[in-house]
């Protein structure tokens, strides 16, 4: 039998007699001493502290996981592309990731489950930033909303995959829920717009990994199926174990480092475009 | 009169037009009615029909049987008017004005006091009293005074959310026809449930300032989703709470706790919302609607709307036959009694209990009509809630302007819907509660004309014992609607539900009880939420608002299917009601449609049944065992062959995992009552269905018995239990009875008078006799429902009250010396119960007994 079974059973008896103590109730028990085995070993960062309590925050160069090239932090555009594109896919081509940063959220649920794990990356002048912000447990989560959000204030744009939809409102209810100003960015570059518009007819969907696979002509090999995600940060939070979590935050840093391709790729152009520009369609 | 000689249709006499106006109502020089509920516009003020001459007529026209057994005049009533203290805004005045109305009723202006100065309030007023009013008041003054202030208006049906929009839009239109700003700026109102389009919704969360819903959508829809809603509740300044006596049993205890869900994410917002609740008349409304607001709410019961004299009228078909205790037909009576209104020129409404009954009724209307006044017969229609929301509109709008002239329903029309008023209300069987037979005969009337009420009673324990009791009707109603938000069962979902919302601290769970500790302990342990910081988090991908559902106790439910449609789903039940409910060869009763049950199927959970028109009930047959926790052991009788008890039947020593008593204090409750002591407390109780019989209709006959085997069902709930004193068991013995039939009989009266009591259904409860608990024989009364929701312990608390009422039914009974509306086995309702104590039982327990032992217990001169 369950434990909340057996409490049930028991409950019913107490009340009928009586024994329910009509006392403050205890709250819950104060988190033990946090275990030292955590992320922190295999994710190198820091404790953020800040008015709304701590979260973590990991964070890297892109160039200690991929090597740089001379590409990175550039969208140059062939000149004929350059008067049919997008005035946010232009405004890339003119400024580079100034003022921009990419998002991507790992939450526990589509909708009113906390957001966990929070990926950006910008440009530093040199090479990518890419900074996940992380909440060990649930109590974390307004740190992280907190910190997440003054951070994106600093950028006139965020760039996202589906974001629009996803990670920006779901970003706006989390804040809205731990009393947390935020405003929307004054921009939004959401990639899944374009990359529909661009890869449609071309491509069977466009799902992330989808679009990754036809613009990087590479496949990522035993990641974390996004389904699964919010079971092994529960699971994480159960029971420790950083072993579980790993996956995610790589899958998170392949998500944001892909985001970042796409953008050339729809920049760029390339053979797909010929037959589209010819056809008319080019946007 | 209604069977006797024909009377030519020129030379009808219309019920003549009452003489007397009400000279007497100062409010006589104004329009006829304060809001909406003008009717029909056929007839000026003061020229109603003369109820009390038709009825005069009735009782001496020759075919009268005796049936009125009781006529209630309730006299006119003038208005009586009181200004709030500080005058309403302007646009507000001028809306009322454009709607007839200068002056407020007293209970409207007082509502505005409380609720302006930050107090909850009850509203205990009668039907078309202006309620409506009473809370879109305060409500749009609070929501013109400030642009951040919106509000929350709760109902318990869709379509009275729809109808109370519109209210709320004529007030609005009328009050900005001429203004300076439109109040439709400020003030926007949406119905938000199951049928609002996803970009309604969206615009309503977003812009939204009145929310109209329900307790379901409020429980899935809105609360779980709150952070869509943070601007809605930062500004929520009040709350509104109609039909609270609606709210009673499971339902109501669910909905009190997700009240305390809603005040909770309102707190997290910045939001202590006034709350302004409307209850029908009940006997503890102010208490219902604490626990369903959770902190002080003042009664207001001042009704100071006008009101026409009105007669109330009991109806009892006559016998047929004396020795069979068999009455004429209440439907036929009913038929006869509506056409022969119409007939006479007034306009009539009768409810009906169920769907088939209202057609039956209206097609024998309809038949009368067109052989006798043709003119009338295509001025009367059915009316249910299966109708399409245009099709009910339709025939709402040809009441109002007189287009129709008499409308057959069921209980569809008792909520609070603006029908206009008419001038005859008919309630065919009791409804089943008071307080719902007076929002239905207050269907009748208009502010000043004279109305009438009719309440006809089916050949049934209760309405028999309420015909003789018409005190319950016009003094205080005994009814008391019991909500149990301790009960864990609901308190474990809701819980969840709380936790998946905002993490629960430590004065959330004091808000949801003392057990929430335990309960939030016990959830943590199965993986469900987690404690961290002093708080308990959710902590699994589990969405339990999913499961819940507000209408049954635990998420273990079993759906009712029509096979011949799809399977398509009819309803829900508890798994702890569908053996009792949905056996294989049931007849299922759905919206007055019925419906055999083929299949029971206890894998997949499901009921399979097809539509199908019987003759007859059926009642299933119970076999129950009870076994009272924190008994010493040696106080129980072992099973003895000499009475017919199997050793075979199980004696559990212990529910699993429950710890016994022994630790400390008693193990229940125990007051003195009456010559005794009553006793209340927990009980393992088990009880299997074990066969069913077959009921004609009306005749009441039973037709056939069918032994079945169901699964035993045992579960943990809260008991009441009473073995007569040893003197009342000596007065029984002593008269020539045995006791055990004196209690058989005192059991099944309690049984058809707990629900009175409780206002719970039958079903609900059940009745055993028992000794091997105490050694003695002993009357049992639990709740069927794990953890108890209240019924029993309403019993234990008025078991003076209810004896008392036993009392007065079974002398009342006008049967020889045991029937089944009094000391015999109940037909139709509940399920019977066959106990294992009495090896043959007494299936029609002398009345004579159980009179010897409710006059000595009582204290009572012994008459036999």
């Amino acid at each position: 039998m369950s434990s909340l079974a057996e409490t049930l059973a028991r409950l019913a008896e107490k009340r009928v007699r009586g024994e329910i103590a009509t006392a403050a109730v205890a709250g819950a028990p104060e988190r033990e001493a946090y275990e030292p085995l955590g992320v922190e070993s295999f994710l190198p960062g820091g404790v953020l502290e800040g008015p709304r309590g701590r979260c973590y925050l990991h964070e890297r160069l892109r160039s200690d996981i991929e090597a740089p090239q001379p590409a990175w932090g550039r969208y140059p555009a062939p000149a004929w592309r350059v008067p049919a594109l997008h005035t946010d896919l232009a405004d890339r081509v003119e400024r580079g990731l100034d003022g921009a940063v990419f998002l991507d959220l790992e939450t526990c649920g589509l909708s009113n489950a906390p957001v966990f794990l929070a990926g950006t990356m910008h440009w530093n002048g040199s090479d990518y930033v890419v900074r996940q912000y992380f909440a060990r447990d649930y109590s974390e989560e307004p740190a992280l909303v907190d910190e997440l959000t003054r951070f994106l204030a600093g950028f006139e744009t965020v760039i996202t995959y589906n974001g629009k939809s996803y990670d920006v409102p779901f970003l706006g209810d989390r804040a809205a829920l731990h009393h947390v100003p935020f405003a929307r960015p004054a921009r939004h570059l959401d990639l899944v717009h374009h990359a529909r518009r661009r890869w449609s007819g071309v491509l069977p969907n466009c799902r992330l990994v989808t679009v990754e696979w036809h613009v990087r002509h590479s496949r990522r090999v035993g990641d974390v199926p996004g389904s699964e995600v919010p079971d092994l940060y529960h699971d994480f939070v159960k029971y420790g174990a950083p072993h579980r979590l790993i996956p995610v935050f790589h899958h998170n840093l392949l998500d944001v480092i892909t985001m970042d391709e796409i953008l050339r790729a729809l920049v760029e152009g390339g053979e797909d475009d010929i037959e589209a520009m010819s056809a008319g369609e080019l946007e | 009169m209604i069977d006797g000689p024909e009377i030519p249709l020129f030379g009808l006499r219309p019920l003549a037009a009452n003489p007397q106006r009400s000279a007497t109502d100062p409010a006589a020089g104004e329009l006829v009615a304060a809001g909406p509920t003008l009717g029909g516009g056929r007839r000026l003020p003061g020229q109603g029909p003369d109820f009390e001459a038709w009825i005069d007529e009735v009782r001496r026209s020759r075919d009268y049987g005796g049936e009125f057994v009781h006529v209630h005049r309730q006299p006119a009533r003038p208005a009586r008017h009181a200004a709030p203290a500080a005058p309403l805004p302007p646009p507000l005045v001028a809306a009322l004005r454009a709607q007839g109305i200068e002056r407020l009723y007293t209970h409207q202006a007082q509502a505005i006091d409380h609720v302006r100065a930050g107090r909850s309030v009850v509203l205990v007023t009668g039907t078309a009293s202006g309620k409506t009013l009473a809370y879109n008041l305060p409500a749009v003054e609070a929501l013109l005074a400030d642009p951040d202030a919106h509000a929350l208006y709760l109902f318990p049906t869709k379509a009275l959310a729809q109808d109370q929009l519109k209210s709320l839009g004529r007030l609005l239109d009328a009050a900005g026809a001429g203004a300076a700003a439109d109040p439709r700026a400020r003030v926007k109102a949406g119905v938000y449930d199951g049928d609002t389009s996803t970009s309604a919704r969206r615009k309503l969360r977003q812009e939204g300032t009145v929310i109209l819903t329900n307790p379901d959508m409020l429980h899935q829809g809105i609360l779980p989703y709150h952070p869509k809603w943070a601007r809605f509740f930062r500004g929520l300044k009040l709350v509104v709470i109609d039909e609270i006596h609606t709210y009673r049993g499971i339902f109501g205890s669910n909905v009190a706790l997700v009240m305390r869900r809603l005040r909770r994410i309102a707190r997290h917002y910045g939001a202590a919302p006034v709350f302004v609740c409307c209850s029908a008349t009940i006997r503890n409304p102010a208490e219902l609607a604490e626990a369903l607001v959770g902190g002080p709410v003042t009664p207001i019961t001042d009704d100071g709307s006008p009101r026409g004299p009105k007669t109330v009228a009991l109806w009892n078909p006559r016998f047929l036959d004396r020795e069979k205790m068999e009455r004429r037909s209440a439907n036929a009576d009913a038929g006869r009694l509506f056409t022969d209104l119409l007939r006479r020129g007034a306009s009539v409404i009768a409810f009906t209990k169920a769907r088939v009954t209202a057609e039956i009724l209206y097609r024998y209307a309809h038949e009368t009509l067109l052989s006798k006044a043709p003119g009338l017969a295509a001025k009367i229609a059915p009316y249910r809630s299966g109708y399409l929301p245009e099709e009910r509109r339709a025939i709402e709008r040809r009441l109002f302007n007189g287009e129709l002239a008499g409308v057959i329903s069921t209980n569809a029309l008792e909520l609070g819907i603006d029908v206009g008023s008419l001038d005859a209300a008919l309630v065919v069987g009791f409804p089943p509660t008071i307080a719902s037979t007076w929002q239905q005969m207050g269907r009748a009337g208009r502010t000043h004309d004279a109305a009438l009420a009719i309440c006809i009673a089916y050949n049934e324990p209760i309405d028999q014992y309420l015909m003789r009791h018409p005190e319950y009707f016009f003094e205080q109603s005994p009814e008391a609607a019991v909500v149990d938000p301790h009960n864990p069962y609901l308190l474990a979902g809701q819980l969840a539900s709380a936790a998946y919302e905002l993490p629960i601290t430590a004065e959330d769970a004091a808000v949801f009880g003392p057990q929430s500790a335990e309960l939030l302990d016990a959830l943590a342990h199965d993986g469900q939420v987690r404690a961290l910081d002093g708080r308990w988090f959710w902590a699994s991908t589990d969405y339990p608002a999913g499961r819940i559902n507000l209408r049954t106790i635990s998420d273990n439910t079993f759906t009712i299917v029509d096979g011949t449609r799809e399977n398509l789903v009819l309803g829900t039940v508890d798994a702890i009601s569908a053996p009792e409910l949905v056996y294989p060869e049931a007849i299922y009763l759905h919206e007055g449609r019925s419906y055999f049950v083929q299949k029971l199927d206890l894998e997949q959970k499901q009921a399979v049944c097809e539509p199908r028109e019987v003759d007859y009930y059926t009642q299933p047959v119970l076999d129950t065992n009870i076994l009272v926790h924190g008994l010493p052991e040696r106080q129980a009788a072992p099973p003895s062959p000499e009475r017919g008890e199997a050793s075979s039947l199980s004696r559990r020593s212990a529910p699993l995992g429950c710890g016994r008593s022994g630790e400390g204090g008693a193990a229940w409750r125990t007051r003195k009552a009456l010559d005794g002591e009553v006793h209340f407390g927990t009980a393992t109780v088990s009880w299997a269905t074990i066969g069913m019989k077959k009921v004609r209709f009306y005749s009441l006959d039973s037709i056939g018995y069918k032994a079945l085997d169901l699964p035993r069902l045992t579960l943990d709930t809260a008991s009441l239990w009473w073995a007569p004193p040893v003197a009342a068991r000596a007065a029984v013995k002593a008269a020539g009875f045995a006791p055990g039939e004196a209690l058989s009989g005192l059991r099944n009266l309690v049984v058809t008078l707990m629900p009175l009591f409780a206002m719970c259904d039958p079903s609900d409860i059940g009745a055993v006799l028992d000794s091997k608990n105490l050694g003695t024989q002993a009357l049992y009364v639990f709740d069927r429902y794990p953890g108890g929701l209240g019924f029993a312990e309403q019993g234990f608390h008025r078991f003076e009250e209810l004896l008392a009422a036993c009392d007065a039914l079974v002398r009342d009974c006008p049967c020889d010396d045991g029937c089944p509306s009094c000391t015999g086995l109940p037909i139709l309702r509940p399920a019977q119960q066959q106990d294992p104590d009495l090896s043959n039982g007494w299936p029609m327990p002398s009345k004579r007994a159980t009179r010897v032992l409710l006059d000595a217990v009582r204290g009572v001169g012994v008459t036999t």
